[in-house]
């Protein structure tokens, strides 16, 4: 292979200088002449149904224009995670409900002149509900009959993936291991909450929605249904986003707010505070697991069983797309040959769970990676060997029938992680005994790398070399500041040898961005976006070397490119560069360099994260202090090495608060206790550890140079990682997400007990 | 009608003008860290607000013989760097030093804290096992000293009328006594406290306690002075054997001040932790023993 020029190298993300001057507009630094400004009622009860609602002294505050409810606006249901009009999914959600089913659900909203006389406005809406009785368990709600959430039941779906015979595996099997995992709520904690701004843009009528969103035609689509108009009248535009991690997925805000502008034909704005993007957006779907391995004395994994219970929140939303991704992902790290998942999602009166960071792999691994541990310690075996005897090997196959693997490289994770970190001299040194004590875990994770198998996965775009030889890239892509832009214009940049500054690649805008089927999501855009821009880019480039050809009357063979020059290697000296020759093929043979393109992903690889942790836990107060990580990645190959390196690190902090601090705390009464960041304990700078980040670039075949995804696999493997390092220097059993310090004590006490008594 | 007005005073006479005609509607801002969340809360959109940080007068930090003095407007970060907070009012500055992030430190001031009366606030601790008082002006002018515990009702409230302010924060200096501040919160950094506790003690040569002062934050509406605890402690000497005492006094003073409450399994057991960490950074010498890092 030749040597790469752009690929592989790191370049500043397209809008750093901006952010860090502050010159970049978010959608709360936009302002329009004569726009309004609403604010949302969001219900102060957990379930009931509207009685009345009374709006008459909220209309007469002055400054306000309007105000909703469901009585004046659309009763269309739709489902917000319907990214794509073929979808089938249970549409349970409207614009204002008339029977509120989680404290914030929406049941009005003032626009009005200004932000303060909305808030205002909002105090003076009189409601009464008939309360109903709640259910805030997810295991309640699959007993509950009663108390109906939604008039279909609350058992979302139950669904069972199988492979082998796990019944009869288990019986013979010399050595059981059982455990029961519960991971909790979570909130995105983007910087930036969740916000919209709509008009009518007056040069051609269409209504716009400005939205720091992760799919501008899933916002087109939803914004469609709820208004009951045709895809051609609305427009959506990815603006710059403060954060996202799946929280602005689902477009929450953009049907409610386009719709005031569709009523009254002129600009609103629509902004959460942190409390209500707390409570009222999306969450990470809380599980309760069960997991059971069968092994033999040799450490061998005979079966697995495995059962989750997901609590989607008070809607549909991804309820049963996430509890099957997370069966999925049960069989594509292990080789196992007989085992069961079963998933159920259910209903409940809790805030509405959606897409975040891994999509149910966090919790699925949380589950199983803490079982592998107890497994390894009850075989006496280092878990380190443990998995090394059964994690899968390349090229395998997905019991399943799933998409294949690849080149899975996670045993090459394993031992290069383990080899950095020490791990055999850190897991083997004797216990402290003292107030403080130090313990290392590790785990291992998988994830993939869009929809192929699952979901049409394909993206067009159209790229084209320009009259100065510089090029343009019109795609549907949506830089969450992960670095999607330059990441495009690396790969398009070395194929095509232009330097990246010179290609211009704006972000997703249904008007003016070819069709892509999917968005931001499922860790796709690298493997599949990228990979489209790497073939359209290669067509390009054909086309532009048959016109040269024609032009420079050569053979297609004889042209060559060199440092934005084409020439013909028998004549050298004639250098034509790339904006002369685009001109000379216009003018000459009336073609037009560009080329529009299809691409369908033929693949969905397994990709891999291990990660080692140390962890010092003071046992007198059951803080716990992450104080290493190694997080190795078989990422095929990094198009720009630093972007990665940041994705993971990111990752590990989301992954620390989520085995440690962070939690949407519910009260029997379906409040959110830790609705801002004072109660809602997100890990900052002072307790982040040294992540050395280690990448195994061993190549993908499908992927663009070889690279496949790391978005959301580097923030799974850290949460059990650190939960068996706990578990590893206590000698407890913490299997309750987040471990936090009264958890961790009562478990020490528990022991304790267990010893003395 | 809805209206603030904001009346920022220069000087002491002219915070007295403005405090003669206080009403229930008046508000007194210092750094803002508490009173700008509270007035989103609580919706406040009207009213006088009196901004206090114009009143350069009351921002230092001096000492006499008797007293390390303290203005009203004095920042946190200021008290947490002072070399005289930290000779004689070690708790005080270990408290300043904790108080949420290095912004909120930088805004918020310790006059400003005492008011607030939050039930978990670092500093009402350690002001209270140093016995401090505060000086108050009221709009007739008048200046007399009331003791914080006295001003400190708890759960955000406080014992000030409409028409007083705290001036000045004035400890008592002890040369023989030595303090010093803990806490428990859900992170290092940027954290509100679960727990927190402040201690005095004065003690002879041979390392014997002949007075001490232990106070509790943040495990009821407001800080308590536990007789109990600092009794048992008084004629021990300070020794390896001396943290165990202490810790199951502590803990007897936990189960008796918050049993059957949710927290009170994990804050009988935490505040070890905070008897530990304080006992170890006032005699690290003699504290070895059980660490082992």
């Amino acid at each position: 292979m030749t040597e790469l020029k752009y690929v592989g190298k790191y370049i500043p993300i397209h809008d750093a200088y901006e952010k860090v001057k502050g010159k970049l507009q978010y959608v709360a630094d936009m302002e329009m002449d004569g726009m309004l400004h609403a604010k949302l009622l969001l219900s102060p009860i957990a379930h009931g149904v509207i009685k009345s609602i009374d709006v008459t002294k909220a209309e007469a505050l002055p400054g306000v224009v309007k105000v909703y409810t469901y009585k004046n606006t659309p009763q269309n249901l739709y489902n917000s995670q319907k990214w794509h009009v073929g979808l089938e999914v249970v549409k349970d959600e409207r614009l204002f409900t008339d029977k509120v089913r989680f404290v914030g659900d929406r049941v009005a909203a003032v626009v009005a002149k200004d932000k303060s006389i909305a808030e205002k406005a909002i105090e003076l809406i009189e409601v009464q509900y008939q309360e109903l009785p709640i259910v805030l368990d997810p295991e309640e709600a699959l007993m509950e009959e009663t108390i109906k959430i939604h008039d279909h039941g609350n058992v979302i779906m139950e669904k069972e993936i199988s492979v082998g015979n796990v019944n009869e595996a288990m019986e013979n099997a010399p050595i059981v291991v059982e455990d029961f995992v519960d991971t909790q709520k979570v909130h995105h904690a983007a910087m930036e909450p969740h916000i919209c701004m709509t008009a009518i843009d007056s040069t051609n009528g269409l209504l716009t929605i400005w939205t720091p969103c992760q799919v501008v035609f899933q916002v087109r689509l939803i914004v469609a249904e709820a208004l009951g108009l045709s895809l051609n009248r609305i427009r959506a535009i990815k603006t710059t986003v403060g954060g996202s991690f799946g929280g602005k997925g689902q477009p929450i805000l953009e049907p409610v707010c386009a719709y005031f502008t569709y009523d009254l034909g002129v600009p609103v704005k629509l902004q959460l505070d942190r409390a209500e993007t707390i409570s009222s957006t999306r969450t990470r779907n809380a599980t309760i697991g069960r997991v059971k391995t069968a092994v033999d004395k040799e450490g061998n994994i005979l079966a697995r069983d495995i059962d989750v219970l997901v609590d989607a929140g008070a809607y549909f939303t991804n309820g049963e797309a996430v509890t099957i991704a997370m069966g999925k992902k049960a069989f594509r790290l292990y080789d196992i040959k007989n085992q069961t998942y079963k998933g159920t999602a259910v209903y409940t009166n809790t805030p509405i769970a959606g897409a975040c960071r891994g999509y149910g792999s966090p919790q699925i691994h949380a589950l199983t990676e803490i079982n592998i541990d107890n497994t390894a310690k009850k075989l006496g075996l280092d878990p380190v060997e443990f998995r090394l005897k059964n994690l899968v090997k390349p090229y395998a196959k997905d019991p399943t029938g799933g998409p294949e693997l690849g080149n899975a490289r996670v045993i090459d994770c394993l031992l290069k992680g383990m080899e950095v970190f020490d791990w055999k001299s850190k897991y083997n040194r004797p216990k402290a005994t003292g107030r403080f004590v130090k313990g290392v875990g590790m785990a291992c994770a998988t994830h993939g790398s869009g929809y192929y198998n699952a979901y049409p996965d394909f993206i067009t775009m159209d790229l084209r070399v320009t009259e100065d030889g510089e090029a343009i890239l019109k795609a549907s892509l949506h830089d969450l500041g992960c670095g999607t832009i330059v990441t495009i214009k690396q790969i398009v940049a070395e194929v095509l040898d232009i330097n990246p500054d010179k290609i211009l690649v704006p972000e997703a805008d249904t008007l003016v961005s070819p069709f892509d089927s999917a968005g931001t999501q499922a860790s796709r855009v690298t493997f599949v976006c990228g990979a489209a821009a790497k073939k359209t880019a290669e067509l390009v480039k054909e086309k532009f070397t048959k016109h040269s050809a024609d032009i420079l009357k050569c053979n297609i063979d004889d042209i060559l490119y060199k440092d934005g020059f084409i020439l013909n290697k028998n004549n050298p000296q004639a250098m034509v560069s790339y904006g002369d020759m685009v001109m000379l093929i216009q003018t000459s043979l009336k073609e037009d360099i560009s080329v529009s393109y299809t691409y369908k992903s033929p693949a969905n690889p397994a990709v891999y994260g291990v990660n080692f942790a140390e962890v010092e836990i003071d046992t007198y107060t059951g803080l716990v202090r992450v104080i290493d990580i190694v997080a190795v990645h078989d990422i095929g190959k990094a198009i720009n090495p630093v972007f990665v390196e940041g994705q993971v690190q990111g990752a590990i902090q989301m992954g620390i608060g989520f085995a440690l601090t962070e939690e949407i705390v519910i009260d029997n009464k379906g409040n959110v206790k830790s609705n801002n960041f004072s109660k809602y304990h997100v890990i900052n700078a002072p307790d982040m550890p040294d992540v050395k980040v280690h990448l195994i670039e061993a190549g993908e075949e499908f992927g663009p140079f070889g690279a496949k995804s790391v978005g959301e696999v580097s923030t799974v493997p850290i949460a059990p990682a650190i939960i068996n390092g706990i578990n590893h220097a206590l000698d407890i059993n913490i299997t309750s997400l987040p471990a936090t310090p009264e958890k961790i004590l009562a478990a020490l006490n528990n022991k304790k007990n267990l010893i003395g008594g | 009608m809805n209206e603030i007005v904001i009346k920022s005073p220069t000087t002491l006479k002219e915070l007295v003008q403005i405090l003669a005609v206080a009403d229930n509607n008046t508000y007194m801002l210092s750094g803002g860290t508490d009173f700008i969340i509270k007035m989103r809360r609580e919706k406040i959109n009207n009213g006088t607000i009196i901004n206090l940080k114009d009143l350069k007068e009351l921002n230092y930090i001096t000492n006499t013989e008797d007293y390390v003095k303290i203005g009203g407007i004095t920042t946190l970060t200021e008290i947490s760097c002072s070399s005289i907070v930290d000779k004689y009012a070690t708790a005080l500055k270990e408290a300043t030093g904790k108080v949420g992030s290095t912004q909120i430190r930088n805004a918020a001031t310790l006059a400003g804290n005492i008011a607030n009366s939050a039930p978990c606030a670092d500093t009402v601790t350690a002001l209270m096992a140093l016995s401090a008082k505060v000086k108050i002006i009221n709009g007739s002018g008048e200046i007399y000293e009331k003791k914080v515990d006295d001003i400190v009702l708890g759960s955000e409230k406080n014992s000030l009328k409409r028409d007083e302010v705290i001036i000045e924060v004035n400890i008592p200096i002890d040369l023989e006594a030595r303090s010093s501040f803990g806490k428990i919160g859900s992170r290092t950094a940027v954290t509100i406290s679960k727990l927190n506790m402040a201690v005095t003690f004065k003690y002879n040569h041979e390392m014997v306690i002949n007075e001490a002062m232990v106070v509790i934050g943040a495990i009821g509406p407001k800080a308590f002075n536990s007789s109990t605890v600092a009794n048992s402690l008084l004629n021990k000497k300070i020794n390896t054997q001396f943290i165990y005492l202490f810790e199951e006094t502590l803990q007897k003073q936990v189960d008796e001040a918050i049993l059957g409450r949710a927290s009170h399994p994990y804050k009988r057991e935490a505040i070890r932790g905070l008897a530990d960490d304080i006992m170890k950074r006032m005699f690290p010498q003699i504290m070895t023993g059980g660490e082992l890092s």
